[in-house]
């Protein structure tokens, strides 16, 4: 064999992070300040926001599901709950998302697709059935209609015998990130804004358990954001929304301790796990100088994150989207989040089978019970690189939050574009980078497997769906007290155009067995409806 | 590569292209690329927004003098809309138009698209070569 001379595959190439810092090839100290690292459960909450970590909190796996009727969501809810899923975390269709009726013209084809179809509370009533909302915490990505599915769940809740200051869980309540990507509003921005402060004034007086904010960077990263911009624009927002919630005259610390975020991620889990840490440091000094509180729970930045987005998942060669899914977990666990949903490896093509969620739920438990991730707080903690990584991603999320315009200019930078045509820009180029092979992808772009792909088996749609729907509803208008229905809709409409909190007159509405679309469009008299910016 | 894809690009100049998003998914981070895309390709695009009804983007398609449309539904309502937006356009004399769908599309989907009167489907994980491609190979 003759010796050659072996060729490197370092030069020539340029080492960047997500964000774009170059990256060294082996980082020494001294990296920076302790002070900025503090130790767990302290401010700045760098490490974690708990002193033991996943020791005395593990975090909780949080598998998003719902498809077709309120049963079919049911029984999978159930399902994943015995298999140790830590809530029933709710998808709803796009219908329901925006206040449609399953049987209005706009809801045709979509009924039950993307996640189970509410209509009224008799769908609550069913969809939480033999699931003791005393007992199991409930998540709803719903931000239009926030309000309503807040009164249908404390309607539920009595229903039930329990207590609202039993209640666990989250409403995502989160609207002007609707705005800029996933596009489910119906309001224009500032009602949405006074629809956002009821719920967290409601469940701030009444449900001290329950999280009125999920706020949604994810939809940030999905749209192509990088970290410093996934969490800058999400922190201008999130300050926006205090800054009207403490207008109604709430103070921080009544409603600061029940935020929680909802952030995405990539497989680049180093880097994921230094931008959690940078985002609840920089939240934590944020809230303390702007509002000038030292409570602790007010400073903590309470994570949920998937594990990971579902963009970076393939269609070509599916079950490699099992092993994204571990790095995704790693993220997550070595970032210290609180919860985790999961991505499942038939992303690319449809909402999961339980067979596909079953296999994302088990990759969590696995990283939590067979590694030792869970061991230690903060394993990655005093790493050159990771410190150096969390310096810089919060310095560039503090230079993403003024170019946003802040709290203060936010809604207006949503409103002209400004952020989603940086986003548009970003995921061109990201896709231009895949297509040219510069970031690789396996199977996709680079040893992609000869001939066919092994298929999954992938969830079927109900056929008929509309119509069951349809008809169900139908049912529901002649069953129900008709005058109870209009006195209670008249009772939401005065309550709305006198500015009060809608809150009292939509639990009675929904109790009535109004309807989310009955509801909405009430409102829509109102508030008006949103019409999105034509884009060039 | 550079001179190549300026002398692709010249092929397409002028090649009108409506990008659409019918129904209510509201995911518009691939419409977007594609209308970057095919714009750097040389095409004139119109890109609708998001939530748009079928006669709605058939009507748009017609008065734009379109030569293509490109869908993008994430949702899993692909079949039923690209149905209404290819029965809208054959009622207003639109079927010289050449439809495109892209998005979470299951294999199974294909060729019921297919059979609709699809003339490509571009499912996850197409490469911006495929779709310029086949815009050249369809339009240049």
């Amino acid at each position: 064999m003759s010796s050659t001379t072996r060729r490197s595959t370092e030069a020539g190439k340029t080492w960047l992070s997500e964000t774009g810092f170059p990256i060294e090839r082996v980082y020494s100290g001294p990296y920076g300040d302790d002070r900025l690292l503090g130790q767990p459960g302290q401010f700045p909450f760098t490490r974690h926001i708990y002193a033991a970590g996943y020791r005395d909190r593990p975090w909780a796996p949080s598998l998003y599901s719902g498809f077709g009727t309120p049963e079919d969501a049911n029984k999978r809810f159930r399902y994943l709950l015995a298999q140790g899923n830590g809530r029933a975390n709710v998808a709803t269709d796009l219908p329901t998302q925006i206040g449609l009726d399953s049987d209005e013209p706009e809801a045709a084809g979509e009924v039950g697709r993307v996640g189970v179809a509410i209509d009224s509370l008799a769908d609550f009533e069913t969809m939480f059935e033999g699931v003791p909302l005393d007992r199991t915490p409930v998540s709803f990505n719903v931000n239009a209609v926030a309000p309503i599915f807040l009164a249908m769940l404390v309607a539920t809740a009595r229903r039930q015998g329990v207590e609202l200051t039993q209640i666990t869980g989250t409403m995502a309540n989160d609207i002007l990130h609707e705005y800029v990507a996933r596009g489910t509003w119906r309001y224009p921005p500032q009602a949405s804004l006074q629809l956002m402060a009821h719920v967290v004034e409601y469940a701030t007086a009444e449900m001290p358990r329950f999280y009125p904010f999920n706020i949604r960077s994810i939809l940030l990263h999905e749209s192509g954001a990088h970290p410093g911009q996934e969490i800058g624009l999400t922190f201008a927002i999130a300050c926006r929304y205090i800054d009207e919630v403490l207008a109604r005259g709430l103070t921080i610390d009544e409603f600061a301790p029940r935020m929680s975020f909802f952030f995405g991620m990539g497989l680049h889990f180093l880097e994921e796990a230094a931008k959690f840490r940078a985002a609840r440091r920089l939240w934590a000094t944020l809230i303390r100088e702007r509002y000038q509180t030292e409570t602790p729970a007010s400073l903590k930045l309470r994570i949920t994150s998937v594990a990971p987005c579902g963009s970076h998942f393939t269609a070509a060669d599916p079950e490699l989207n099992l092993v994204r899914g571990t790095l995704g977990v790693l993220a997550g666990a070595l970032g210290g989040v609180q919860a985790m949903l999961g991505t499942t490896i038939d992303e690319a093509f449809e909402i999961p089978t339980e067979r596909t969620q079953e296999l994302a739920l088990r990759t969590q438990q696995i990283v939590a019970l067979e590694s030792d991730v869970c061991a230690t707080v903060d394993p990655l903690g005093g790493s050159y690189f990771i410190e150096s990584l969390t310096d810089a991603i919060e310095a560039s999320a503090r230079e993403e939050m003024e170019r946003v315009g802040d709290s203060a200019g936010v809604v207006e930078a949503i409103a002209a574009g400004r952020p989603q045509a940086d986003l548009a820009a970003r995921a061109y180029e990201l896709e231009k980078a895949l297509n040219s092979g510069e970031r690789p992808k396996v199977a996709q772009n680079v040893y992609v497997p000869e001939g066919g792909k092994p298929s999954l088996r992938l969830h079927e749609p109900e056929p008929g769906l509309s119509e069951q729907r349809a008809q169900a509803l139908a049912e529901l208008r002649t069953r129900r007290d008709a005058n109870a229905v209009a006195t209670s809709l008249q009772r939401v409409r005065d309550d709305a155009s006198a500015g009060a909190n809608l809150m009292p007159s939509l639990i009675e509405a929904v109790e009535a067995y109004t309807t989310l679309g009955e509801l909405s469009r009430v409102l829509d008299g109102v508030f008006g409806h949103y019409r999105q910016p034509v884009e060039q | 590569m550079q001179a190549k894809r300026s002398a692709a690009a010249a092929g397409l100049i002028g090649t009108r292209v409506l990008v659409a998003k019918p129904g209510l998914d509201g995911h518009d981070r691939g419409a977007k690329v594609i209308a970057r895309l095919l714009r750097d390709e040389g095409c004139e695009v119109i890109y609708t927004g998001i939530r748009q009804r079928p006669a709605m983007i058939a009507r748009a398609a017609i008065d734009e003098n379109v030569a293509a449309i490109g869908l993008s539904v994430l949702s899993g309502a692909h079949l039923s809309l690209t149905r209404a937006v290819m029965e809208a356009l054959a009622a207003e004399g639109g079927d010289d138009i050449k439809v495109v769908v892209g998005g979470t599309i299951p294999d199974a989907d294909i060729p019921r698209l297919r059979e609709l009167g699809v003339a490509a489907v571009f499912g996850v994980g197409s490469s911006l070569d495929d779709i310029s491609c086949w815009f050249r190979q369809n339009f240049a």
